[in-house]
């Protein structure tokens, strides 16, 4: 009898324990999605890259930098991966970027700003096309923006 | 003779080595299917007739992206490689009231690139099919060889 009420305290015990751990484990705050995931993961993110070039291939301004992008589909891939991974890595998703860094790339190219702007002009217009919210705009055109001075008059 | 297999052995290794340099990390944009970007001509009479073009262009099998641009008059399409530009052209000229044509971009001026893009894009997979195939060839030829050296022994 006596072995039975020690079993039973300690059982109730380690019940009240456990729902103890339940009701802290309710109060820590569920962790807010990052940006990769506000944006809807990497199909969204692809969706996105692929409106942003035909958007910079149909810019008068700026499509003639991409001339050879265009007539090699390699080229293309090459771009278009290396652009969905520096968004995807940027944005915090699973992602790693291998490309060149944007001043290793951008180097004797003498890029000006009005192509530079003319070039956000068309990404600002492929998120507006997917509807992508102004925050979450905002927090994306904020990681890319501080890119600008390796690619600008280089 | 005998050193052979262990050479190919080592060619393997250090293939996989490679490709682990170039595969790994892994990114979810390694598996996407090759895209091109094609440019058609299509000057539409107004802006809505373009934006059209555009809007029925999305729907079509294989095409990932579309888009007007008024004041260059072109409709550049981002679609898969099954769907041939010659195709799409086809495609098009029955929505367009005018012809449309395929806008050839002149070749930019300046140094290339010796290496060709396909090169890179074609390298994991080269690095990955070399290691694999000279493993399987390296311990072939090792089994041939105990197989040979065997039976020397075995003669009297």
């Amino acid at each position: 009898m006596k072995n039975y009420l020690v079993l039973l305290s300690f059982l109730s015990l380690t019940l009240a324990g456990m729902s103890c751990g339940e009701n802290k484990d309710d109060l820590t705050p569920t962790p807010s999605p990052n940006l990769y995931e506000r944006l809807g993961g990497i199909n969204a993110i692809t969706a996105v890259v692929d409106q942003f070039l035909a958007n910079v291939v149909a810019d008068n301004a700026i499509n003639g930098r991409f001339a050879a992008t265009v007539a090699d589909p390699f080229r293309t891939q090459l771009l278009r991966n290396n652009l969905i991974d520096q968004i995807c890595a940027g944005s915090g998703g699973p992602c790693q970027y291998k490309g060149k860094t944007m001043l290793e790339a951008h180097q004797g190219m003498q890029i000006t700003e009005a192509e530079f702007n003319a070039l956000v002009g068309d990404l600002i217009a492929a998120l507006d096309q997917f509807n992508v919210p102004t925050q979450e705009k905002n927090d994306l055109l904020a990681i890319l923006g501080p890119m600008k001075t390796d690619i600008v008059d280089q | 003779m005998r050193k052979l297999p262990f050479f190919l052995v080592l060619t393997s290794l250090l293939c996989l080595t490679g490709w682990l340099q170039v595969a790994i990390p892994y990114s979810p944009s390694q598996d996407l299917p090759l895209i091109s970007l094609t440019a058609f001509e299509v000057h539409a009479p107004d802006v809505s007739a373009g934006q059209a073009l555009a809007q029925a262009a999305r729907g079509w099998q294989g095409v990932t992206a579309a888009t007007y641009n008024v004041s260059s008059g072109l409709l550049v399409l981002s679609h898969t490689l099954d769907q041939s530009a010659a195709n799409l052209q086809s495609r098009i000229d029955i929505l367009s009231p005018q012809p449309v044509s395929i806008k050839v971009f002149p070749e930019p001026a300046g140094a290339k690139c010796p290496v060709p893009a396909s090169a890179f894009m074609l390298l994991p997979a080269i690095l990955l099919g070399l290691s694999v195939a000279t493993l399987l060839l390296g311990i072939l030829l090792f089994m041939s060889n105990e197989k040979r050296w065997s039976m020397i022994q075995l003669q009297p």
